[in-house]
């Protein structure tokens, strides 16, 4: 089993109702549930949107809340999968795509010793 | 039967609606806290913290106090707005000191129920014209989107932007004082309240709106800020009737739609689907609303829904004491919609002839009756257990011509294509 990592692209929770927010938790939530259940969830934190973006040493890009919505990464996930394709698969399935771009990356095997 | 803390506990469970709740209370504190100019504010601050606590919640989990958690939220952002826009530091430092007294809940609970009070009794104050005040309730005390509150009222948007602007402006101009009124006055304000609060269970329970969803979050609404009422002015028995006429048909929602989302009538419903927390909690409230002299349209409108609920079926209902309470209720309240229901009621006593009989002269003699759907619909009942068939028809055409509702629309093509 690999680990993948999904990068999630993207926020309109800024916008959306108090209902829509409960909603969609409830949503996730019950996604989560079933990640950890299946035991496929490894570990995901929210981002703030803000941040500072470094080209080199000299060169600060942007700084602060410094993108729109639609390009803020909100957070990231590590889940277990057996391979790329499945990996897909779980994305497909994660209710926050509706609201959201998700970005699936193998996590490099590196050996160990 | 007696009050249980238990079935008034389950109500609770049933009306709760996070997000929405937080954002009414967030709303109110705030606004409190720093006078009624700063509601557009306290609104931005509130829709913040709702959205840090859904990124945080989704991938850490619901936190073990969460209303704690919003709170603490709110309160940093609201502090961080004060120290940036350089607020005078009396109201910085009331804010201030109130983060130390968070330890305390019980405090922070009662001063938060408070704040809502005080919201409720302006959001309702007179110089606010009606359909204003509901959709200042909905949005700043209900948790409710302007989208969302445009499509259930079948407005745009814009208009309730609009009508919200408006209401604003003349809260701010009008300096009302966000207090909740005492003696007399209070009485008197309540008698308005008591209407806003009554139109927005009944925008959620009418008809209208084809959103099962949308429509129970309304009446669930009415009747959270009415219980909070009920809490506070426990001797006031309009309240407790008003809450009681809510809880009664609120018990009923669920079995008015079947499983495709049509349309159940009465007479069908399956009463084993009535929740019997909520016609307990109902029951309490109309015992507690006749302790004192008053008589309100409330109290008799919540002993018919009374009866309707405890009558074993509907046969078996007590038509005869239905039909006294209403002609108390046209008494108090003298209009044409009661007058048919009155006429309805009595077809039940009598006949189906007799009711034909009684609508018909209504059709002629109530102006305002002549275009209300409600009325041709019923007619077209009475036609059918009368086996005229051709006017039942026609009766049902009528009425599906004259009601906005798809649902309804739907409803009687059934109706019409079963007699033909």
């Amino acid at each position: 089993m690999d680990e993948f990592m999904l990068l999630m692209k993207g926020d309109d929770s800024q916008s959306a109702s108090p209902a829509e927010m409960q909603k969609r938790m409830g949503d996730y939530m019950t996604w989560i549930k079933g990640m950890v259940e299946k035991d496929k969830f490894v570990a995901g934190q929210p981002l703030v949107p803000a941040g500072k973006h470094l080209k080199d040493r000299e060169t600060v890009l942007t700084d602060g809340p410094f993108l729109e919505p639609k390009e803020i990464i909100g957070g990231y996930m590590i889940i277990k999968a057996q391979d790329l394709d499945e990996a897909t698969a779980i994305a497909k399935t994660c209710p926050l795509l509706q609201h959201c771009e998700i970005f699936v990356r193998p996590v490099m095997n590196v050996p160990a010793g | 039967m007696c009050p249980q803390d238990k079935d008034l506990h389950n109500i609770d469970h049933l009306i709760d609606h996070l997000f929405r709740n937080e954002y009414g209370k967030v709303v109110s504190f705030l606004t409190l806290s720093f006078g009624f100019h700063f509601l557009e504010t306290a609104e931005d601050i509130a829709q913040d913290t709702l959205a840090e606590a859904y990124k945080n919640w989704g991938y850490n989990g619901i936190p073990p106090n969460p209303h704690g958690w919003i709170f603490k939220v709110a309160k940093n952002k609201a502090l961080n707005y004060v120290r940036r826009e350089n607020i005078k530091q009396s109201v910085f430092e009331k804010l201030d000191k109130e983060e130390e007294q968070v330890q305390g809940e019980i405090f922070l609970n009662r001063e938060i129920e408070d704040s809502m009070l005080r919201m409720i009794f302006a959001c309702c104050h007179p110089i606010i014209p009606g359909e204003s005040q509901i959709a200042l309730i909905l949005t700043t005390l209900g948790g409710f989107s302007r989208k969302e509150v445009a499509y259930a009222l079948l407005s745009d948007e814009e208009a309730i932007k609009k009508r919200l602007y408006r209401a604003k402006k003349e809260i701010r101009q009008s300096n009302i004082v966000l207090a909740v009124p005492t003696g007399d006055e209070l009485s008197e304000r309540l008698k308005t309240v008591c209407i806003s609060l009554y139109l927005l269970f009944n925008e959620g329970y009418n008809a209208s709106h084809s959103d099962e969803l949308i429509r129970k979050d309304f009446c669930l609404e009415a009747v959270r800020l009415t219980r909070l009422l009920a809490q506070h002015f426990p001797g006031e028995t309009r309240v407790s009737a008003l809450l009681s006429l809510m809880l009664f048909h609120a018990a009923r929602l669920k079995s008015r739609i079947d499983d495709k989302g049509a349309i159940v009538l009465f007479r069908n419903q399956d009463r084993s689907l009535w929740n019997q927390d909520l016609i307990k909690a109902a029951y309490f409230y109309l015992s507690e609303s006749s302790r004192g002299s008053t008589l309100t349209s409330y109290h008799l409108e919540a002993s018919i829904a009374a009866q309707h609920c405890y009558a074993p079926t509907h046969e078996k209902t007590n038509w005869p004491f239905i039909f006294d309470l209403y002609s108390r209720l046209y008494e108090i309240k003298p209009s044409p919609v009661i007058k048919l229901n009155l006429a309805i009621v009595s077809s039940k006593i009598k006949d189906a002839k007799y009711g034909i009989e009684q609508l018909e002269a209504l059709i002629k003699s109530e102006k305002k009756l002549k275009n209300y759907y409600l009325l041709y619909a019923t007619l077209g009942q009475l036609y059918v257990e009368n086996e005229e068939r051709d006017l039942a028809i026609s009766n049902f055409e009528r009425a599906k011509s004259l009601t906005a509702s798809e649902k309804e629309k739907e409803f009687l093509q059934n109706r019409i294509d079963a007699l033909s």
